[in-house]
């Protein structure tokens, strides 16, 4: 079968162009979302915590309901941060047209004992103090949906109090990727661990990883391009 | 996030009430399983609305949504008149744009989950197959073996391949891997007629289910394994291609300009 006449000679650079067009906008978008909050927070000479929730409230809100790629949204405070028990985990979700608080169970004793703090999005973000996206990952209660969390680290008066951060569908979000990758024959979007993410071949699909596959076929990348904000690669091959 | 869905996912799933939904999705499973499986007829009339809502002990609404839905996969046809009633259709599977409109719809994750239940499922029911499978049951599998190599059309393959998984499961003489092989055929089957278009996949999935039964009779749990997790993935990785180039034709299509 011809599979399509349109392929281009797209590049990776081209490819890392749009990973990035992608990744600011919801950096952008978290960081506007907090910028309320952090602003009655940094209030003297306490904080301002019922005026800075009920901000952070109307900022998720707002944006979730929007047609983007938002599932759910909210703030993830540090475990050291004396600011409000209230400010440990806020999050709001999205269901068809509702939004939502979604409550989480922050006592370790408990078998669906939610710890953030073991999570790589959250990790990562407090670690280097810069903005982290994931790759796609699976929910790990059994739902069959992939997600991608995006996360952004806040300061109070230059200390970290936590992160605000968004789930993602990974669909929505990595269309424009997609789309640029259906024009191509030889581009594979990976992670920071040289997983895929996306691929021109349809064979190598989310989660398996380029390293085995090129050393299984001997294949060897032409060009790889790293995108700066993310971490993540488009590779091509011959 | 991670982790937490224990507490409103799992929840939700387990406790949702047992409305009329689930009971049209029931009825569309029963149907769409006894169609795909063959155990209806093409050209097959149904019974009477009414009857058949009270052999499902339904009400005759709960049919008549299942019964649109149906249509809508093309797997029943409905006349209206005297002579009117419901007909088994086949034209779901015998439609190649029906299939391909299928196959769009799924997305290639969920294309390769499938196939790896499919590897989990069939590979564990051929191991275990060489080890408890009755004589008879291996003649079974040989004869469908040589009835695949009869088939003249992809979707008579497919068929014979179905089958052949079908009574695999059964040869394990596990219940829950019988019961898994069934629902597995009747919800991917006869997408993987698409993958059967092509000769090289046909003569290579033939060499595969050979081989199967050669490992069932010869009781070597270990070779029926391999070839049942290489057929599965071989099928598997053809409808990803096979999705890519029509996913290239729906975007040239839509970028035309009216």
């Amino acid at each position: 079968m011809n599979p399509g006449s349109r392929t281009e000679n797209i590049t990776p650079a081209a490819v890392v162009a749009v990973v990035e067009t992608c990744a600011s906008g919801i950096f952008d978008l978290l960081r506007g979302a907090s910028e309320e909050f952090v602003r009655e927070l940094q209030t003297r000479p306490a904080p301002r915590v019922a005026e800075a929730i009920h901000q952070l409230e109307l900022a998720c809100r707002g944006r979730l309901a929007g047609p983007g790629p938002l599932t759910g949204m909210g703030f993830v405070g540090a475990p050291e941060q004396d600011l409000s028990e209230a400010l440990r985990l806020i999050w709001w979700i999205k269901q068809g047209k509702e939004i939502r608080v979604k409550k989480h169970v922050l006592n370790p004793a408990s078998d669906s004992y939610y710890d953030y703090n073991t999570s790589e999005w959250f990790g990562t973000t407090r670690a280097t103090g810069r903005p982290f996206i994931s790759a796609p990952y699976v929910d790990s209660w059994g739902t069959d949906q992939l997600t991608i969390t995006a996360a952004v680290p806040l300061a109070v008066h230059g200390v970290f109090i936590g992160v605000v951060a968004a789930d993602l569908d990974p669909a929505l979000y990595l269309k424009p990727i997609e789309k640029l990758l259906l024009r191509s024959e030889n581009l594979t979007l990976v992670d920071a661990e040289d997983r895929v993410i996306l691929s021109s071949n349809p064979v190598l699909t989310s989660g398996v990883s380029l390293e085995r596959y090129l050393q299984r076929t001997g294949i060897e990348p032409l060009r790889r391009e790293t995108s700066s904000s993310t971490n993540w690669q488009a590779v091509e091959l011959p | 996030m991670e982790q937490d869905s224990l507490q409103t996912l799992a929840r939700r799933v387990l406790f949702a009430p047992l409305d009329e939904i689930s009971r049209t999705e029931t009825v569309i499973d029963r149907l769409r399983s006894a169609i795909t499986l063959g155990v209806l007829a093409d050209g097959e009339q149904l019974p009477s609305e009414v009857d058949l809502a009270k052999q499902f002990n339904v009400s005759p609404v709960t049919l008549r949504d299942a019964l649109k839905v149906l249509r809508g996969e093309g797997l029943v046809r409905t006349t209206r008149g005297r002579q009117g009633g419901s007909f088994v259709s086949d034209i779901g599977e015998s439609t190649q744009r029906h299939l391909e409109e299928m196959l769009l719809e799924l997305p290639p994750l969920e294309i390769r989950d499938l196939t790896d239940w499919q590897c989990a499922i069939s590979s564990r029911a051929a191991a275990l197959a060489a080890e408890r499978s009755s004589k008879h049951s291996v003649q079974v599998l040989t004869h469908l073996v040589d009835k695949l190599a009869e088939a003249d059309t992809p979707r008579a393959f497919r068929r014979a391949e179905s089958r052949f998984f079908i009574e695999l499961a059964a040869a394990s003489q596990s219940t829950r891997l019988s019961k898994a092989a069934i629902r597995l055929q009747v919800q991917f089957a006869p997408i993987k007629t698409l993958a059967y278009r092509s000769e090289s996949v046909r003569a290579q999935a033939q060499e595969h289910l050979r081989r199967i039964a050669r490992s069932v009779s010869a009781g070597d749990g270990l070779d029926a394994h391999i070839d049942a997790v290489q057929i599965h993935t071989l099928v598997g990785e053809e409808l990803l291609k096979i999705r890519r180039i029509l996913d290239i034709q729906r975007a040239e299509a839509e970028d035309e300009p009216r």
